[in-house]
């Protein structure tokens, strides 16, 4: 049977999974600390490396294309001022660690952080801080400083106050985070587990407030993707068309 | 059977091996430091055996910015570890640290430098042009690459990984960092390999009906009178 068919098949696929993820990327441009993610394609050999080692010669071509994995690039994204003292960005690799409704622990770049109605620091999506920071009502004057600490100025008083330490998580390999939505990733057994640290200690990464992360998405380079996969795609379709034609000549060989 | 009928099928499964190829080729357009492969036709061999062979010329480089994305130039490659002491080649420069801070390729197989698997100690690795890995601003180790002089014996085993036991001469080139190389596959190389293939095996088809008219009038009409 004509392999090229499955081939051409398996490199359609591909592709259709490419533009999936450049799709995704530009959806994103815009959302604060979202992470571009890239398909990594290997191809597939009709032998194994332990025939390689027996001395067998393969005698057909490959069996096309496979994507190895989808995984997210952490490459950091521009930071913007945006002046309101609850935004936080991560300068460096580092995760906020945020527990959802049912007690599991998220982690994100996204530091659009808001006061929950009993007081908690919680991200956009009532996602709480695992810190547990409660800022009274009366607190005025927040400041979250670069290693974490935060403190405000509470009622009538002079001094600040410390209200809480946060804290950021790092992986050892964050490439293999697993994406949940809302700008949060959960740790799988390839990524490690999270180390917990200060801000500002080595490999953790410093805060800054008042700025947001903008997603790390690059246009051009998305938009060079995308024209690629697009030729790439038709490409493969031809080859199948032009499987198709060899086989109609195969049966037509005699009329 | 007969000489003419055995010439043109064999002749067709070429054309159908030789659309495999190009098949393979363009679905691996995308992939990262991917070979082309083209058969070598050998009319020596009196048309018995075509050999693949690799074409070993440079992919294009794409800026990625990440700084365990590495390509190479000209006949180097990188070496991982398979496990059971079995060693492979690739141009996918494409490595992450894993869950034990040990730098592996895209397929998950340890990056080897000199001294064996190469292991960060707090996610802070980094890879200079000359192949020198520095952990934390120390040098621990450089990259085993290997300079391939025959490279027609490479054996495509899948991953992006090569097999390979012919002899090696020492690397001195510089490598990329931040980049990644593409695949060496040529669209419009590949396009009119599509164009001929698909055009020979219709010519094929003309050739064996040309064949089967003339047996039909040498079996059935000849001397027919009238």
């Amino acid at each position: 049977m004509i392999d090229a068919l499955y081939i051409a098949a398996s490199g359609l696929q591909g592709e259709q999974s490419q533009i999936d993820t450049i799709s995704n990327n530009l959806a994103n441009l815009q959302t604060p600390g979202f992470k571009s993610s890239r398909v990594s394609f290997a191809d597939v050999a009709t032998i194994t490396p332990a025939q390689v080692q027996q001395g067998v010669e393969s005698d057909r071509a490959g069996a096309g294309t496979e994507v190895l994995a989808t995984r997210p690039v952490f490459t950091e994204g521009a930071l913007t001022q945006t002046g309101n003292p609850l935004d936080v960005a991560v300068k460096g690799s580092g995760f906020l660690e945020v527990a959802d409704a049912a007690g599991n622990h998220l982690y994100t770049r996204a530091g659009q952080l808001h006061v929950d109605t009993e007081g908690y620091l919680a991200t956009v999506d009532g996602n709480r801080l695992t810190d547990n920071i409660q800022i009274p009502p009366d607190a005025k004057n927040l400041v979250i400083d670069a290693t974490g600490q935060v403190s405000a100025t509470l009622g009538t008083d002079t001094q600040p106050t410390a209200l809480g330490q946060i804290q950021l998580a790092v992986f050892a390999s964050p490439e293999a985070l697993q994406t949940v939505g809302n700008n949060a990733f959960v740790p799988t057994e390839q990524s490690g587990d999270p180390s917990v640290g200060k801000p500002n200690d080595t490999g953790f990464g410093s805060l800054q407030q008042g700025m947001l992360e903008q997603s790390n998405v690059n246009m051009v380079q998305e938009m060079t993707n995308l024209v690629l996969a697009q030729r790439a795609y038709q490409l493969n379709a031809r080859v199948l068309q032009a499987a198709d034609q060899i086989l109609d000549t195969i049966n037509n060989l005699r009329q | 059977m007969d000489p003419t009928l055995t010439a043109i099928s064999r002749t067709l499964g070429q054309d159908v091996e030789a659309l495999d190829l190009i098949s393979q080729n363009v679905a691996n357009m995308q992939t990262p430091g991917y070979r082309a492969e083209h058969l070598e036709r050998n009319f020596a061999a009196g048309l018995s055996h075509d050999s693949v062979r690799l074409d070993v010329s440079d992919g294009a480089l794409k800026r990625t910015g990440q700084s365990l994305d590495l390509a190479l130039h000209g006949n180097a490659f990188f070496a991982v570890d398979l496990g059971g002491g079995q060693v492979a080649l690739t141009r996918a420069g494409q490595f992450h640290l894993d869950a034990q801070g040990m730098l592996v390729d895209a397929g998950g197989h340890p990056v080897l430098g000199e001294s064996g698997p190469i292991t960060a100690s707090d996610r802070a690795l980094k890879i200079l042009p000359g192949g020198d890995v520095e952990d934390s601003g120390r040098t621990i180790d450089r990259l085993r690459i290997i300079a391939v002089t025959e490279p027609q014996k490479l054996r495509d085993i899948g991953d992006g990984l090569y097999a390979y036991e012919g002899a090696a001469a020492a690397w001195n080139g510089a490598l990329q960092v931040g980049a990644l190389e593409q695949a060496n596959v040529d669209p419009g190389r590949e396009m009119v390999h599509l164009m001929e293939v698909t055009r020979h095996a219709q010519s094929l088809q003309h050739a064996l009906r040309a064949y089967d008219e003339a047996m039909q009038t040498g079996i059935n009409h000849l001397g027919d009178n009238g």
